[in-house]
């Protein structure tokens, strides 16, 4: 005789009431290993692969992918009928009792059956090599993703071993046509008096190696500069991973990496996810950062609104003076890269040496030669 | 332009500094008259006379404090202890005294002193004269830590560790000595603190550092020829350390693997591992790995010796694995 096995959706923590059932790995018909993993569920504490409570069939799949149930609902039945599947109430009498001494044969047989019957439709289900669908993904992966609206298991990996890399997740990051913006336009954004503007010139001649060094690149720069700002207490919340750039809020961009954020930056509407991120502002005292594309020699200086307690403008790459040291004769003006930033804060708001703090750190990151390592090739 | 071993290298360094102030004195057990057990002080007590090249009798202590006294009062010295492992009986003045006199006089002494030492494994010399101990040095806070892994850099690097107004550590790698390299003519200085990209790539990040430099480039070349992109960083200075280039490159390739000469247990990269894990998490496309030493005293046998250290080998196939997973 048969065995079937429930699978119901577990409790995982005590505050726990339901789950959803995000993806079945297990189709009907197919064989499942005790111990493997035969469901993905969803809660508000944690994702998870449900293991099959035992081996066997997949009889029967009670809840379709996406659909929310209490804990304790019957999710799926595992049996060892070789065929027809999917009749479980009649499991009983389909398989003939017998008498205890050939019952070991006959159950062997039926395991037989079942391993003949399943081998084929399991094999032709299986994905080819290298196409093999990833179940977690890495923490670069699942910010990307959050970044840019992507669904991570949408999208095929490139990398060594199938795996995703960044060029992937931006790939697939379908950029949709910017509605106009609108809330700027009505009215004019009163401005704080008393703002301080300081503008910085710096060398950015390290960066000739980086193809084409734009605005979108010193943007990027400039918004992962801004937790520098994390010790006032003014900005503590704005100092967390969303940022804000060219009126758009990042979520978790301050996670991201140098290239990645620049080609965010350069794309401005994601897809849905990050849409519907633009329609929420950043918590708490805003930074923001403003680096549409300019003419080479320009200098964006933003102005500071009523909620803002720092604004940051980028400005294009453009040649100019620039004094290199040498050893033997001294200092020498030679022809290399340079890039005017302005950074505007209310003094009111944001201490002065807090500001200092923040142009610093900008400063250095954009002379670091780190900076066109990790952007080159 | 000339191609110098490591091991001449390290005269070469010395000598420029020697050459360059007056100020810069030699110590140690068998460094003049010898030229030094491995031969890296050759030629010095010739050209600098027995006032600047002092041999010693065999008191580690000895020669520690007599270059923490000389720092002290105005002379910048440097000191050979023989074996790193020796450092077992000099901690007392080196934790104690040394790393803390800036500190506990507010300034108001320096201690410009280099301290360089025939460090780690390669030549089959057993449990006490093999060890890799650039992590006990990294653990004293006033200490800095620095191992060349080319003799360009030999010698670049002594001369920084020379101008350093605070004390130097510098751990020769024993097992490079015979490495030959070029080393251009005329003065080389490098900076502490800053690491070298040895091979560019996209696809992971190896750092490495003294003997295991080479191993990791062989490794990489390796890994290229299976279609992984790795990109080594001779990571140089311990202390000061170059997180700026380290992070950048995580950036980059998302995967990070240290190679460590020293045994498991507190090796440096597991400090580099932490501060990836604090400031680039977000960044990692897979954990950070650790090829090292496993936690045993170094066997003395060839075969053995041999299979401890990190080879080139299992620097690749650990690559290799844990990109294909």
């Amino acid at each position: 005789m048969s065995r079937v096995n429930e699978v119901t959706m577990p409790q995982l923590g005590e505050t726990v009431a339901e789950g959803t059932v995000t993806r079945w790995l297990k189709q009907v018909g197919e064989a499942v290993a005790e111990g493997e993993a035969l469901l993905e569920i969803s809660t508000d504490k944690v994702d998870t692969e449900i293991p099959a409570p035992a081996a066997g069939t997949v009889l029967e799949i009670l809840v379709e992918e996406d659909a929310t149930v209490p804990v304790g609902s019957l999710l799926a039945r595992i049996g060892q009928v070789a065929a027809p599947v999917a009749v479980p109430a009649m499991q009983p009498a389909s398989v003939p009792s017998a008498p205890t001494a050939p019952r070991a044969a006959a159950a062997a047989a039926a395991a037989a059956a079942v391993t003949a019957v399943t081998a084929a439709p399991v094999a032709a289900a299986a994905p080819p090599p290298g196409q093999q669908r990833r179940h977690t993904f890495s923490p670069r992966m699942r910010r990307l993703a959050e970044s840019t609206g992507v669904d991570l298991s949408s999208v095929k990996g490139s990398g060594p071993g199938g795996r995703l890399v960044d060029a992937d997740v931006l790939g697939a990051a379908t950029p949709v046509v910017a509605e106009p913006v609108v809330t700027t336009a009505v009215a004019p954004i009163p401005v704080v008096s008393g703002a301080v503007t300081v503008l910085l010139e710096i060398d950015v001649t390290h960066l000739r190696s980086v193809p084409d060094p734009d605005t979108a690149l010193l943007a990027a720069v400039a918004a992962k500069a801004i937790p520098a700002l994390r010790h006032s207490g003014a900005v503590s919340t704005a100092a967390g991973p969303d940022l804000e750039v060219n009126g758009q809020v990042i979520p978790r961009g301050g996670d991201l990496t140098v290239r990645a954020l620049r080609q965010r930056i350069a794309q401005p509407a994601g897809s849905s996810a990050g849409s519907s991120a633009a329609a929420q502002s950043v918590q708490g005292a805003r930074v923001t950062v403003h680096g549409t594309p300019t003419p080479a020699a320009s200098v964006q200086i933003p102005a500071l609104a009523p909620d803002c307690v720092c604004a940051v403008g980028v400005g294009g790459v453009r040649q100019g003076p620039v004094v290199i040291a040498d050893g033997v004769h001294g200092p020498v003006l030679a022809v290399g890269a340079l890039a005017t930033i302005a950074v505007s804060y209310d003094p009111a708001a944001l201490p002065p040496a807090t500001a200092t703090t923040y142009i610093s750190t900008l400063s250095q990151r954009l002379a670091d030669r780190a900076l066109a390592r990790e952007l080159s090739d | 332009m000339a191609e110098l071993t490591y091991r001449d290298a390290v005269a070469r360094g010395i000598a420029q500094e020697m050459a360059r102030d007056e100020r810069v004195v030699l110590i140690g057990e068998d460094i003049a008259g010898a030229g030094g057990v491995f031969k890296t002080t050759v030629g010095l007590l010739e050209r600098f006379g027995p006032r600047r090249v002092v041999d010693t009798p065999i008191s580690e202590q000895a020669i520690l404090g007599a270059v923490m006294g000389a720092a002290m009062t105005g002379l910048r010295p440097v000191a050979e202890i023989m074996f790193s492992d020796f450092f077992g009986v000099c901690w007392d003045i080196v934790a104690n005294q040394i790393a803390k006199t800036r500190y506990m006089t507010d300034g108001q002494v320096s201690l410009p002193l280099v301290v360089k030492s025939g460090n780690g494994a390669g030549l089959r010399f057993g449990a006490q004269h093999s060890q890799a101990v650039e992590n006990w040095a990294m653990a004293i806070p006033g200490l800095k830590v620095v191992t060349p892994s080319t003799p360009r850099d030999v010698v670049g690097l002594m001369a920084a560790a020379v101008r350093s107004p605070d004390p130097v550590l510098f751990f020769e790698a024993k097992g490079l000595y015979p490495m030959k390299g070029e080393v251009p003519d005329g003065e080389i200085v490098d900076e502490l603190g800053k690491a070298a990209v040895r091979r560019p790539g996209k696809d992971a990040t190896i750092l490495a550092l003294g003997l295991m430099v080479p191993r990791a480039l062989a490794a990489a070349d390796q890994l290229a020829a299976r279609g992984i992109d790795a990109e080594v960083i001779d990571v140089r200075s311990l202390v000061p350390l170059d997180t700026a280039t380290i992070l950048a490159s995580v950036a980059k390739t998302g995967r990070l693997f240290t190679v460590e000469e020293n045994p498991r247990l507190l090796g440096w990269g597991a400090e580099i591992a932490s501060i990836v894990a604090d400031e680039a998490f977000w960044n990692l496309d897979g954990p950070v790995q650790r090829i090292t030493t496993p936690h045993v005293p170094l066997p003395a046998a060839d075969s053995l010796e041999d299979l401890v250290l990190p080879s080139a080998d299992l620097v690749a196939q650990t690559v290799e694995k844990a990109l294909q997973a």
